[in-house]
């Protein structure tokens, strides 16, 4: 089986995208990644969180949405003539590559850099395919020789940036709140995938892997909600049969920016039966089985 | 108590979403695909018979005078600098087909000209079907075959070669022990019984003594371009003698497309010896085309007959058309004594 590029993305902030990237990617480096075997993490959201979770990131003052750029690579000193950063906005001018390493010893990151992405999304609809899909697509492709997985974090919307990463991808989630706006925002997504389909041959598919109900809250418009979607004959084999509720660990790990390991900074380093932690090993071990099928 | 009232999604979002899972699973399982590529990320097959002596070098780098066959490719360049503006101007109708080479590369299955002209036109991308890398050879080699015999003339020899290229597919994926008979000729050509035997007997002689028989040895060197010829020629008791006799005619590069309706396959009964203009069932096109004919000088004597004639009766239309002609022939014998 070759190598496995995993998007996940909304068209509607707050979704939890990035929450389900980083439970999902400490999951398979943790549980599922063989000896030899590497994953890299591409932050293509300038707000990058998903960066801001593994490494260092500073604040990015050229940013227009107050976005992070990484901070200087640990390498940096060894290498001659380079400024010691690297991030994913390189991709698209054609430098090397430095990912960063993190806690995980068989993860690497390469990072967003807020104000170069933005640049990089200020192209014109005629130079949009060549300057930004078809470069990445190409670099994935390089990529997957050295990675087993790909990992990428985009922003919500459909902009230039998030339909690369899925003219890119082999496996597409998209997580959703149990509440209207969001699933409507499902529609918009679903076109992107779907105009993705009519290109793809038979031996290199685009996988929907499925909506993730997010956040779910125990009320009753969730609840019914949840209820209506996995009831409805179209739509109900695409909602994954598992879901993610809104927990108050989750974000503790998020905002835990200690690397001394004395409070957990990874879910499975919560203690053995912790609800958030049994909840996360059975979602990610869900999608894990769907994408390896 | 009564029932709590359930919250829902909503049918329209519902059914948008749907829709749209539908259509692209369904396309997920369909086989071909479409993307609109860049023209400099695709190339020729070389094992696909040209149809055109230019190629995509020549385009980029211009022509030389040197080159022996520089008047064929200044024609062929001129035709396609025109074909490429008329796809500028208003888009390509049928999208080209190639297979991926990988590394976003893509070969041309089918689609020569339009490639050559949106190239010559400063076109950048171009829409294509894609057919995966895995792909039968078989298959492959009979859309090329079926797009050269629907586009232009192939010679003699890119006759015989293409189709036993296909029939070597078809012994390699179908069926090891295919015999090259005239009902496997009909299904690979998609041709007649008569054209079938002609391409067995050249076929045969091809695969029997390859390029040391002089009839084989003739078309390769295109100094026979008439594929009837050629056959007959094998059959004929000294294919030597009857090769140093060959006529002007069948010296002449056949014209027609394989399956057109003109083709030498079609054509039999003696030779025509009147013009025939046709027939129409339908009136409109018949008063029209009247019309316009008494808006001539040649047809002015229509003019006054046009509002006398009761044109629900068909008969009388063609009694009107049929005097305008003998009227025509009268006065050409007039002027001629």
């Amino acid at each position: 089986m070759g190598s496995k590029v995993i998007v996940i993305a909304t068209d509607k902030g707050g979704d939890g995208k990035t929450t389900l990237n980083i439970l999902l990617s400490s999951y398979i480096c943790n549980y599922k990644l063989k000896e030899g075997e590497n994953a890299l993490l591409i932050d293509l959201d300038p707000q990058a969180n998903a960066s801001s979770y593994y490494i260092e990131m500073v604040h990015d003052p050229y940013s227009d949405v107050g976005g992070k750029k990484p901070a200087r690579h640990p390498d940096a000193d060894e290498i001659e003539g380079w400024d010691g950063v690297s991030s994913s906005a390189d991709i698209f001018t054609g430098e090397d590559l430095f990912p960063y390493p993190t806690r995980l010893n068989n993860l690497s990151v390469l990072p967003a850099y807020a104000s170069k992405l933005e640049d990089v999304e200020r192209v014109t609809k005629q130079d949009v395919a060549s300057l930004v899909h078809d470069r990445f697509k190409s670099k994935i492709e390089q990529l997957k020789n050295y990675y087993s997985y790909i990992f990428i974090d985009t922003r919500p919307s459909k902009g230039p940036l998030t339909t690369a990463a899925i003219k890119a991808c082999t496996d597409l989630i998209i997580p959703t709140k149990m509440e209207a706006w969001s699933i409507e925002g499902i529609y918009g997504m679903l076109q992107v995938w779907k105009q993705e389909t009519y290109s793809r041959p038979s031996d290199n598919p685009i996988k929907l892997v499925g909506f993730l109900p997010n956040y779910v809250l125990n009320e009753s418009l969730h609840k019914d909600f949840l209820e209506e979607i996995r009831a409805t004959d179209g739509i109900k084999d695409y909602v994954l049969p598992v879901e993610l509720k809104k927990r108050a660990a989750y974000s503790r790990l998020i905002a835990e920016t200690s690397d001394s390991g004395e409070i957990p900074k990874f879910f499975y380093e919560l203690s053995a039966q912790d609800p958030a932690r049994l909840e996360a090993e059975n979602v990610c071990g869900t999608i894990y089985e769907r994408i390896m099928t | 108590m009564s029932k709590r009232k359930k919250i829902s999604i909503g049918n329209k979002t519902l059914g948008a979403i749907s829709e749209t899972l539908e259509a692209g699973t369904a396309a997920q399982n369909n086989n071909t695909h479409f993307e609109v590529l860049p023209v400099a990320a695709i190339s020729l097959d070389p094992e696909n018979p040209r149809k055109l002596a230019i190629s995509l070098e020549d385009i980029i780098n211009g022509l030389s005078k040197e080159d022996p066959e520089y008047a064929q490719k200044l024609t062929e360049y001129e035709e396609l600098k025109h074909f490429g503006a008329e796809i500028k101007k208003d888009g390509l109708i049928q999208p080209i087909t190639v297979q991926s080479k990988g590394e976003g590369r893509f070969t041309l299955v089918a689609g020569e000209r339009r490639l050559l002209g949106s190239k010559i036109a400063g076109i950048n991308r171009i829409p294509a079907f894609l057919r995966a890398s895995a792909e039968s050879e078989y298959k492959l080699k009979r859309i090329q075959w079926s797009e050269n015999a629907q586009r232009k003339d192939l010679t003699p020899w890119e006759r015989v070669t293409g189709l036993y290229s296909l029939y070597k597919t078809y012994l390699g994926e179908i069926n090891p022990e295919a015999e090259l008979s005239i009902p496997l000729i009909q299904e690979l050509a998609g041709c007649g019984k008569t054209e079938a035997w002609r391409y067995k007997t050249l076929l045969s002689l091809y695969q029997e003594k390859g390029e040391k028989d002089p009839v084989i040895a003739a078309l390769k060197a295109n100094k026979i371009t008439n594929f009837t010829t050629a056959a007959n020629l094998v059959k004929s008791k000294d294919p030597e003698k009857a090769l140093l006799n060959l006529n002007k005619k069948d010296q002449e590069v056949v014209k027609q497309p394989l399956n057109s309706p003109n083709s030498s396959t079609k054509r039999a009964g003696r030779k025509a010896t009147q013009v025939s203009f046709g027939k129409t069932k339908n009136i409109t096109v018949a008063k029209n085309l009247l019309n316009a004919l008494a808006d001539t000088k040649l047809g002015a004597s229509l003019k006054p007959l046009m509002s006398e004639i009761d044109w629900e009766d068909k008969s009388q239309i063609s009694e009107l058309f049929n005097n305008l002609l003998k009227q025509l022939e009268q006065s050409t014998k007039d002027e001629q004594r």
